[in-house]
């Protein structure tokens, strides 16, 4: 199966998971930032189907000299936009300075078939660094 | 199977309304003084760099998914009992709950079925000797004795930790290994590992 090479705001789909969705999905369109991250960024986020079940692979990039971390989850939906699985624990994820890291994710259940990462970087906008409303 | 989806977009006029009155009497559902609040369970917790809730639950989900993934296109859901997960590490760490949270994934993602594990057997067979033994029940309906299923494979662990510390930190590193035994032939058919660094400063 060949993948669509698509870069930028473009979200790699690979086999027919979404289709009959109208319009291109974008990377932001299933992102949910929790504020505005300074330096932590999204670089690509390719999802396709392994056994039946939901891979997404996400490329955080991290455009500071200094090490950054992150939080992220998944909100795991069905095809109608049904949340199908309970929420996850927020992950922390640490991000060497000028790194790009690959995340993989597993939908826990079959009946996941989309999907919205939710992000907070540590120093965003919204929850300062040392802020105790990080998750 | 029919569905029917309805989306609802936002609030009614008449319903807006009714919560705009209804703003300046609201009082909240609770008891007590407030001197003790609910906190969000999934939660990064960084309290102590001691094993917490947040290891339990990343290693529970990595174990989990990395299971039903491997094991998803299998023709029959295999039938699997979960063994020990020996603690190694210098602290006390109830491994039972990690092992309880994989099984209770691993039942809902629809990909694995258990076996009565050894922890379950005395009830299991109590039970079983209940129904058959002491005369109570009717023979119709109840349970029969030797209709339990054996286990295909055996779940089983070990987490591991090493501890540094300096004058101006301390870093714990810990490593859960998780393997699945066919118990026929004593192989290892799936591993997996989870590694979780934690470092605190002083």
């Amino acid at each position: 199966m060949k993948r669509p090479a698509l870069t930028g705001a473009a979200l790699l789909l690979a086999g027919a998971l979404f289709a009959g969705s109208a319009g291109a999905q974008t990377i932001a369109s299933k992102l949910e930032h929790m504020g505005e991250s300074s330096h932590v960024q999204v670089a690509g986020l390719i999802a396709r189907e392994r056994n039946g079940f939901l891979a997404l692979q996400m490329e955080l990039k991290n455009t500071d000299n200094e090490p950054r971390r992150v939080f992220w989850r998944v909100k795991w939906l069905d095809d109608t936009g049904f949340q199908v699985w309970d929420e996850e624990a927020w992950k922390p994820l640490l991000l060497q300075g000028s790194a790009r890291q690959n995340v993989q994710i597993a939908a826990p259940t079959p009946k996941a078939r989309d999907f919205r990462i939710q992000l907070n970087a540590e120093d965003n906008a919204l929850f300062p660094s040392g802020n105790t409303q990080n998750p | 199977m029919n569905t029917r989806k309805t989306s609802f977009s936002s609030l009614g006029a008449a319903a807006a309304a009714a919560l705009l009155l209804s703003a300046c009497a609201t009082v909240s559902p609770t008891v007590g003084s407030g001197n003790v609040t609910y906190g969000d369970a999934k939660a990064v917790e960084q309290v102590t760099n001691q094993f917490g809730s947040t290891d339990l639950q990343m290693i529970a989900e990595t174990m989990a998914r990395s299971l039903a993934q491997s094991y998803a296109g299998a023709q029959t859901k295999p039938l699997v009992t979960i063994a020990d997960v020996k603690n190694k590490t210098s602290e006390f760490i109830d491994t039972r709950s990690i092992t309880d949270s994989i099984r209770t994934q691993l039942l809902k993602s629809g990909t694995f079925r258990f076996a009565t594990d050894i922890d379950g057997m005395k009830n299991q067979t109590d039970e079983l000797a209940r129904q058959n033994q002491s005369g109570l029940y009717k023979k119709q309906g109840s349970a029969k004795m030797g209709k339990m299923q054996g286990a295909q494979y055996r779940i089983e662990g070990n987490i591991t930790s090493i501890v540094k510390r300096n004058a101006d930190l301390t870093d714990v590193y810990y490593k859960f290994s998780l393997m699945m035994t066919d118990i026929e032939s004593g192989t290892i058919d799936w591993a997996d590992e989870k590694e979780i660094r934690k470092t605190t400063r002083r």
